[in-house]
């Protein structure tokens, strides 16, 4: 029996018909997978919310409040950060979170912990600085981790704003250096998208990545990711914005969104993220074009499949301790294995792994 | 208190407490016991449990974990505060997650149907007085948290157990013998705790809200002979409250428009005092005028 928030999810009418009980564990399952904003705004598409009782209405409104609040957060901090690197001549590009807050796509009741900025790998060193002189500084973390993500990972290692306390990650790429045959990041950056806010005394030119670059990205992000605690959310995130791009591009849409992923090499991401969409979501937009496209395929495609949607079955749930069974541990260590072999080779992975393995085995004995 | 763990009402929220920690099951039964119960029907706003962590250290210096839901918000504490550890944490827990409120940290009290309002940093006496007040004619409506509702503008009670710290402990003792205190921790961070149980009356009317009427930011002060009333603007009462509320931020517009309207129908005044019997004497006079003579300020 599916959990009572995945029933939601793909029938948002069982609103109408649900026990208190049901709804205690559904907002409780919703918190623990950071969704309950965007539960909310799904409820509230499906026109459902007159039936939803008045004590469990007022943690949905919460979850909007906060989410409005964080907007506003969000929305300053990207002109601060865009204002701060202009004087250097560096245009950063906004990604996630932030991202979907300026294109107003997929911010719906959508919370998030930090903010992620991409720029060009020959602006980094500079940026870092400019960013140090703002108030910027990296969180504190031992020497072998600074060097680890210098050296390896496509990112800087996460730094905090002195006053506000906002955690910022400086991207240089999406997938880390690791990653054998990655696109170039140039493709991303020529694309970007541009908006103009207006504020009380200028005009201020914000980047992000591209509306397609933005749902491969997050394609992308959710399948090379080896902890799937928001998974659920990050799958919605992934259906609004589909949903966007079916709305401005019309028919054109799919073809635009298969051409670029084969272009970037994230088509496997995109046959996933669609392929759960499909079957775990309510349906929003005819997805045929992407279910039946014909996929390029290896002789292990059928099996490797099989093994992925039965993790991703087990995964795609909320991360609570009352529906974890043990299977779910089993899949988790799966996409933790895969999540780390897509990104680094055995070498650097088999010592990192015994560690792993062993704490995730320590763990479902501690649940059980 | 294991198995399910027990499931009651505080105020407007439904709590649900896990622990297997037996002074505190006990403490618990003894401060909430006139709270109503609440049985699998109804809907539960907080899962909290408390617990020890399981490793080798229990056995030297035992600790315990404050638990939401299943987020573990804080670091642990040494286990003989666990009765206060849950106070923080439900402090917390609604902090966080009733944005249905604007919230003021302070204690509220209602006569007549009019609240007062009693706003103050840590020290400043206010749990102290709250507590006399609520032992002289007064209805406890919170100690801690003043609940107002961003719709209606009124204050919810929450009649929660009264915080008390250090000598206001011995003060209370004397000056409302009635009362029945809980287990008293000594050396916490915030000094010695403990923590008295609401008055009856508190809890059997905790649904009946109250329209905010007075707001009086209160110090207590040795030093003094005489209490010292001091009106000020409604203007300068609202710059004083907003560093004490929870999440006037969070609600933008909302905190503001709400705060607007509570200083708007409210009048405001700065305390002074030593004498508790002097301060509630000041404080029962301007209720009385306040509410009887009907002037807007």
């Amino acid at each position: 029996m599916p959990t009572i928030l995945n029933r939601l999810l793909k029938d948002p009418a069982l609103a109408t018909d649900m026990t208190i009980a049901q709804w205690e564990m559904c907002i409780r399952q919703a918190l623990v997978s950071n969704m309950t904003g965007r539960l909310w705004y799904i409820l509230q598409q499906a026109q459902v919310t007159d039936a939803i009782p008045h004590k469990v209405q007022l943690h949905f409104n919460t979850a909007q409040i906060k989410a409005d609040c964080q907007s506003r957060d969000i929305t300053f901090e990207v002109q601060q950060l865009t204002q701060c690197l202009a004087e250097i001549g560096v245009e950063p590009v906004f990604l996630k979170g932030a991202a979907y807050v300026i294109a107003k796509s997929a911010h719906q009741g959508r919370i998030c912990n930090d903010i992620d900025i991409l720029v060009a790998p020959d602006k980094l060193q500079a940026t870092e600085r400019q960013l140090g002189k703002e108030g910027w500084i990296s969180e504190d973390i031992n020497a072998y981790d600074d060097q680890y993500y210098r050296k390896w990972m496509h990112e800087l290692p996460p730094m905090v704003h002195l006053n506000r306390q906002t955690t910022l990650d400086v991207h240089h790429h999406l997938l880390p250096k690791t990653v054998k045959n990655s696109f170039n990041i140039d493709l991303m950056l020529n694309a970007a998208q541009t908006f103009d806010f207006v504020t009380d005394v200028q005009t201020i030119r914000i980047k992000t990545l591209s509306s397609v670059d933005r749902i491969l990205h997050s394609c992308c992000h959710l399948f090379t990711e080896g902890n799937l605690d928001k998974g659920l959310r990050d799958l919605t995130d992934i259906q609004i914005m589909l949903k966007d791009l079916h709305q401005k591009h019309g028919q054109e849409a799919s073809s635009l969104l298969i051409k670029r992923a084969f272009e970037l090499g994230l088509d496997d991401q995109l046959m996933l993220a669609t392929r759960y969409i499909a079957r775990l979501l309510a349906n929003q937009i005819d997805l045929s074009a992407y279910l039946e496209f014909n996929w390029p395929t290896s002789p292990f495609s059928s099996i490797r499949n099989a093994i992925l949607d039965w993790c991703y079955k087990r995964l795609f749930i909320p991360h609570h301790h009352k529906v974890k069974g043990v299977s779910f541990y089993f899949a988790d260590a799966i996409i933790l294995l895969r999540s780390h072999l897509q990104k680094m080779p055995m070498r650097m992975l088999i010592p990192h792994l015994g560690i792993k393995c062993w704490l995730g085995v320590k763990e479902a004995i501690a649940q059980k | 208190m294991s198995g399910c763990g027990i499931r009651f009402k505080v105020g407007p929220f439904n709590v649900q407490l896990k622990t297997k920690i037996e002074p505190l099951g006990n403490n618990i039964r003894q401060l909430y016991s006139d709270s109503t119960l609440l049985d699998e029907t109804q809907f539960v706003d907080f899962h909290l449990s408390l617990t020890q962590p399981r490793h080798l250290r229990r056995f030297i210096r035992p600790q315990v974990n404050f638990i939401f839901d299943q987020a573990r918000p804080f670091k642990p504490l040494p286990l003989d505060q666990a009765c206060a550890f849950f106070e923080w944490g439900l402090n917390w827990a609604i902090a966080q997650h009733a944005m249905q409120y604007l919230i003021i940290h302070s204690a509220v009290l209602e006569k007549d149907g009019k609240a007062i309002i009693l706003p103050g940093l840590p020290g400043a006496g206010k749990s102290t007085l709250c507590a006399a007040l609520s032992y002289s004619g007064w209805r406890l409506l919170s100690d801690e948290q003043a609940l107002i509702c961003t719709q209606s503008g009124e204050v919810f009670p929450i009649a929660r157990p009264i915080c008390l710290k250090d000598e206001s402990i011995e003060v209370i003792k004397a000056f409302c013998p009635s009362a029945e205190f809980g287990h008293i921790v000594r050396g916490t961070s915030k000094g010695d705790l403990a923590h008295i149980k609401p008055p009856l009356d508190a809890i059997a009317r905790v649904d009946e809200t109250a329209q905010p009427n007075l707001i009086i930011l209160p110090r207590y002060d040795k030093a003094l002979t005489d209490t010292v009333l001091t009106s000020i603007s409604r203007g300068a009462a609202l710059v004083e409250l907003i560093p004490h509320c929870f999440n006037y931020t969070t609600l933008g517009r909302l905190g503001f428009t709400t705060l607007k309207q509570t200083v708007q129908q409210s009048q405001c005044y700065k305390i002074r005092y030593k004498s508790l019997e002097q301060a509630i004497a000041q404080i029962n006079q301007l209720h009385e005028e306040s509410t009887f003579a009907d002037d807007p300020q």
